[in-house]
């Protein structure tokens, strides 16, 4: 198997897979590293971009997929008609931020921080596969924990959890500076 | 002519005393605590004048904001503990809605964040995007678990837990039938399958009866008609159909 025989085969297993394809699986199948995979990966990525492809190899979820250039979305939609599912909603998304950056969390754990109920929009969150049940606690009730999936990840087109940016910090107590 | 009323969207009370501390431009470790307090009441009487149900996270967020004020108000140090009542141990009343105000914060602001990588990432179409590619075979296992992680369980489970039998009440197909038959014998104008049921019927009553009714629309003795999707099922004996 010359590289570009590799690259070849790389690329119809990008068209073909229904999930991010990751480097260790992609190793699996050509029988080489995943050390190679992830540089044959990435240099096809570079290769699409270099020729202005209108798809580009997005890396995300922990892998790589093919996906249509952004800048060619308005003709997508003209094709497909305005984009399918709907956006999630600001509880939604707030919940997601929280279960993001302290999942594994409990439901309680989540109300305690947003002060209102959230089952609903737990269920909405599980039923779009955005979270998953990571366990549960120890402790009384034995409550469940939730924690972001990896379509997740996909959806916010994030490669893992480690792209997202620090949480804001709290400001400094200005006033009570006095000792 | 029709007139439009704005009604500004909180996720909850931590949401709408954000929005005041920010309108107000307060410091919020130093909250003015009746004058926030007072805001934050006109909030929620002007939405019950617009007849917007009110989740009871607003009003324990009243009831808190009111029990700060109080204890705002109170003479400092009013136990007898004595020695122990200096002043850097008294405890701001405040302290703990202003943590969680903080604590809060701190996610709503990175939800613009989430909000701006769906836009972003809405503009990539692949895989997935189209609804019939989706996969459609059974779903996925847990990431960390495998088929055979759950067969074992289930023995496991099987071996830990025998099998038991559930005593089933008796009563017969056959006599729920004889007595829904009596019951439509006497109402020529039919009966209502709540009516048939009576007040509270058990699940148990509730499936026997369903099933009477099948057996009885099988054997061509009574109708059954509906007024509306999910609207009330009407019973007439097939006979008193007849006869009037």
């Amino acid at each position: 198997m010359t590289i570009a025989e590799a690259k070849a085969i790389l690329e119809a297993l990008l068209l073909a897979s229904p999930t991010p394809l990751t480097p260790e699986r992609a190793a699996e199948i050509l029988e080489i590293t995943p050390a190679q995979a992830l540089e044959l990966l990435e240099s096809l990525q570079r290769e699409y971009q270099a020729r202005g492809s209108g798809i580009e190899i997005q890396a995300v979820a922990h892998g790589f997929q093919l996906v249509t250039a952004p800048r060619w979305a308005p003709y997508i939609e003209k094709l497909l008609g305005p984009a399918g599912t709907g956006a999630l909603s600001h509880a939604a998304l707030e919940t997601l931020a929280i279960i993001a950056y302290r999942g594994p969390i409990t439901r309680a754990e989540i109300e305690a921080i947003r002060g209102v109920r959230s089952d609903r929009v737990l269920a909405t969150l599980l039923d779009r596969k955005l979270i998953r049940e990571a366990g549960r606690r120890d402790g009384p009730g034995r409550p469940i924990l939730f924690a972001t999936s990896e379509e997740f990840l996909r959806y916010f087109g994030l490669r893992s959890l480690d792209d997202l940016p620090p949480l804001p910090e709290k400001p400094p107590a200005e006033e009570s500076a006095g000792t | 002519m029709s007139y439009t009323v704005r009604v500004e969207v909180f996720e909850g009370p931590l949401d709408l005393l954000l929005h005041l501390i920010e309108k107000n431009k307060i410091n919020i470790y130093d909250i003015p605590i009746a004058e926030i307090t007072n805001q934050y009441l006109e909030y929620l009487a002007s939405w019950q004048q617009f007849d917007i149900e009110l989740a009871s996270e607003f009003l324990l967020m009243a009831a808190t904001l009111m029990e700060i004020k109080a204890r705002a108000l109170f003479p400092k140090k009013m136990d007898g503990t004595g020695a122990s009542g200096s002043e850097e141990e008294e405890e701001d009343p405040r302290a703990e809605l202003v943590e969680r105000l903080l604590e809060y914060r701190r996610y709503k602001e990175i939800t613009s964040l989430f909000q701006e990588l769906e836009k972003q990432q809405a503009l990539r179409y692949g895989r997935g995007s189209y609804p019939e590619m989706v996969n459609t075979g059974p779903p996925p296992l847990p990431e960390d678990l495998s088929a055979e992680d759950l067969y074992r369980s289930f023995l496991a489970l099987l071996e830990e837990e025998p099998v038991r039998e559930i005593a089933l009440e008796e009563r017969s197909l056959q006599e729920r039938l004889r007595e829904v038959l009596w019951q439509l014998g006497r109402r020529p104008q039919g009966l209502t399958f709540r009516q048939l049921l009576g007040g509270r019927p058990t699940r148990q009553e509730l499936v026997l009866t369903f099933l009477v009714i099948l057996e009885l629309l099988r054997q061509g003795k009574i109708r059954v008609y509906q007024e509306q999707l999910f609207g009330e099922i009407h019973l007439v004996l097939a006979t008193a159909e007849v006869l009037t």
